[in-house]
């Protein structure tokens, strides 16, 4: 990383700011002129789109701060059914508490639940993490359904969001869930340059080298999982808040894969913000893109039948190995290329 | 220069196995002294320094440091006390220079909330721009620090250590794989946490020059036993380290 020239700091914190150059702020500035206008020309259809990543991009910094500990996690979604079903308790009578005292509250009852379920997770790192949040995932997914045995489908359900007795609609939502997920980004990015976010980096690397430097993995593993367990259980609350019920067929074993995998790693490990959001938009948009594609192919070449849909893991897998092979530390790098491009910006070194 | 032992070694014996790695070792560090520990590959020296900074479990004997017993502390609360250690291989992560020395500060400052305020990285960041000016790497602050060369992760690594202001400091062959220049720049830095600083040192080192120069004791080990122990020109004069470099 260079230091641009012609730009001078008068203070630390000014100098690991996020906003390093003005176009950064243009940058951002234009981002958010784009999403806090987009529901007003958009459909409805694109609108309840950007909700969903908002939702999944919440849920996948925390995930994509416990990959950079070095603890992969395949249990999100189970946890973001957490998050849901504690919204869906704490918004239903008889405590019918108002959204924006339900959303922390799930983000800390998940971020409990993931703390006890990362106790032996604490002794091992690596690829072991698969097998435990494999049994974590479906362990959750179990109790999910025990909880709800009594209900046909196990659904629970969510109630709308309303402030003062003024139920959201969709446009509302839209701006509440903007909010939620520009507060969680700017809170996973000041832990990423605190001592304590180093630290989490530190032990992804080599936990027993980090404990010569006074660095306790035991520790920070744990801060890393609590962070994570918030993280998704926000993501869940916003989910529960969007779709308005929750099953835990929702939060299938899939889907924390697809976050593992699309999320974190297309998205770029160790770029908390800009990485999650980025994997979020390339596993929502191109799913979503996909399964159009196929149905119009299935309608265009009726022979195939119901194979189509077999097409669209294949299709999903070729871009995902197509974006990794053209940027393989994800598209947080494709970012930074821009960003140095425009930095250099008449020169190109 | 020299005075009472602030960190003592007691009858330490280490296994792995059938391989005794060190015999019953005593030693005592004064405050305010460097100790070179040396001795042919294999000695014992890192296993012991190992002991002392609790990455290895000593099968018997005790370990003192400020008076209270160490033995069985995990390793974050020895440095913690103000123990520090700089690794033969030095380790970064990948990560910026700053942000590699910055995280010393957790160390003494474990506080979870405490650490995430902006009063505390700016701290931290004060603190590692002193020690970035100390071991003088100011051109690279902003390098990532696992594509600099040996000579500068090591630096890294010793302000690191720096970070949490230890009061012993060992380092372990700080000047392996260094050129001459950059072994000069690590002596000058030794003795001046040493003389300015006030810095305990425990230094393992391989080059003879650098432990003549700079040691004030010298405690020489061979197949995990001391054999020797006192200022260079006694122990060069010792049959028994003769015959441990040179053979019988």
């Amino acid at each position: 990383m260079s230091r641009p020239s012609g730009v001078f700091k008068e203070s630390y914190l000014a100098d690991m700011g996020f906003i390093q150059k003005r176009f950064h702020l243009v940058g951002l500035l234009l981002l958010f002129a784009f999403l806090s206008t987009l529901p007003l020309y958009a459909g409805d259809f694109y609108t309840s789109l950007f909700m969903l990543i908002f939702t999944f991009s919440v849920a996948i910094m925390g995930l994509n701060l416990l990959t950079a500990a070095g603890l992969f996690s395949v249990s999100t979604a189970a946890l973001m059914g957490v998050g849901a079903f504690t919204a869906s308790f704490l918004s239903q009578p008889p405590l019918s508490l108002p959204f924006f005292i339900v959303i922390p509250l799930s983000g800390i009852a998940t971020m409990a639940v993931a703390s006890v379920f990362a106790l032996p997770a604490l002794r091992i790192k690596g690829y072991y993490m698969l097998f435990l949040t494999t049994a974590t995932q479906f362990t959750i997914e179990w109790i999910l359904n025990y909880i709800t045995k009594n209900v046909p489908g196990s659904v629970v359900y969510i109630a709308p969001m309303s402030i003062l007795g003024h139920e959201f609609g969709m446009i509302e939502k839209y701006y509440v869930f903007l909010a939620i997920a520009t507060i969680m980004g700017y809170l996973i990015a000041h832990i990423g340059r605190t001592p304590l976010g180093k630290a989490i980096v530190m032990i992804g690397e080599k936990d027993y080298a980090a404990h010569i430097f006074g660095v306790s993995p035991l520790k920070y593993k744990a801060i890393a999982f609590a962070i994570y367990g918030l993280y998704a259980g926000v993501g869940g609350a916003m989910w529960g808040y969007q779709i308005g019920l929750a099953t835990p067929e929702h939060f299938g074993f899939m889907l924390s894969w697809e976050m593992l995998g699309v999320g974190v790693i297309v998205g770029g490990v160790g770029s908390y913000v800009w990485g999650s959001c980025l994997g979020t938009v390339v596993m929502i948009a191109i799913s979503q893109g996909i399964t159009i594609m196929v149905s119009r192919l299935s309608v265009m070449m009726p022979w195939l039948g119901p194979t189509a849909f077999g097409l669209r893991a294949i299709l999903y897998g070729v871009i995902i190995a197509g974006i990794l092979i053209a940027e393989p530390h994800g598209l947080a790098s494709l970012l930074r290329k821009v960003k140095r491009f425009f930095d250099l910006f008449p020169f190109s070194y | 220069m020299s005075g009472l032992p602030i960190l003592e070694v007691k009858d330490v014996s280490l296994r792995f196995g059938g391989v005794v790695a060190l015999r019953s070792v005593s030693l005592s560090v004064n405050k305010g002294e460097i100790l070179a520990i040396v001795g042919p590959n294999g000695s014992g020296k890192t296993s012991l320094l190992n002991c002392i900074c609790g990455f290895y479990k000593p099968q018997s004997g005790r370990i003192f440091f400020k008076g209270v017993d160490i033995t069985r502390m995990p390793i974050h609360k020895r440095m913690e006390m103000g123990l520090g250690r700089t690794l033969q291989t030095p380790y970064v992560f990948p990560g910026t220079v700053y942000e590699n020395i910055m995280v010393g500060y957790v160390v003494r400052n474990g506080g979870i909330f405490r650490n995430l305020t902006y009063g505390a990285v700016e701290e931290a960041r004060r603190r590692a721009e002193e020690l970035i000016d100390f071991v003088e790497l100011e051109p690279y602050r902003d390098a990532i620090a696992t594509e600099l060369p040996m000579g500068l992760r090591k630096r890294v690594e010793l302000a690191r250590v720096l970070m949490w202001d230890p009061e012993v400091i060992m380092l372990d062959e700080p000047a392996s794989g260094l050129s001459l220049d950059e072994r000069r720049d690590m002596a000058r830095f030794i003795l001046e946490l040493n003389e300015v600083w006030g810095k305990t040192i425990i230094l393992i080192e391989h080059e003879m020059n650098m432990v003549k120069d700079l040691a004030h004791r010298i405690i020489v080990m061979d197949s995990g036993r001391k054999i020797a122990e006192g200022l260079f020109k006694e122990i060069t004069r010792d049959a028994r380290v003769l015959a441990a470099y040179l053979g019988e």
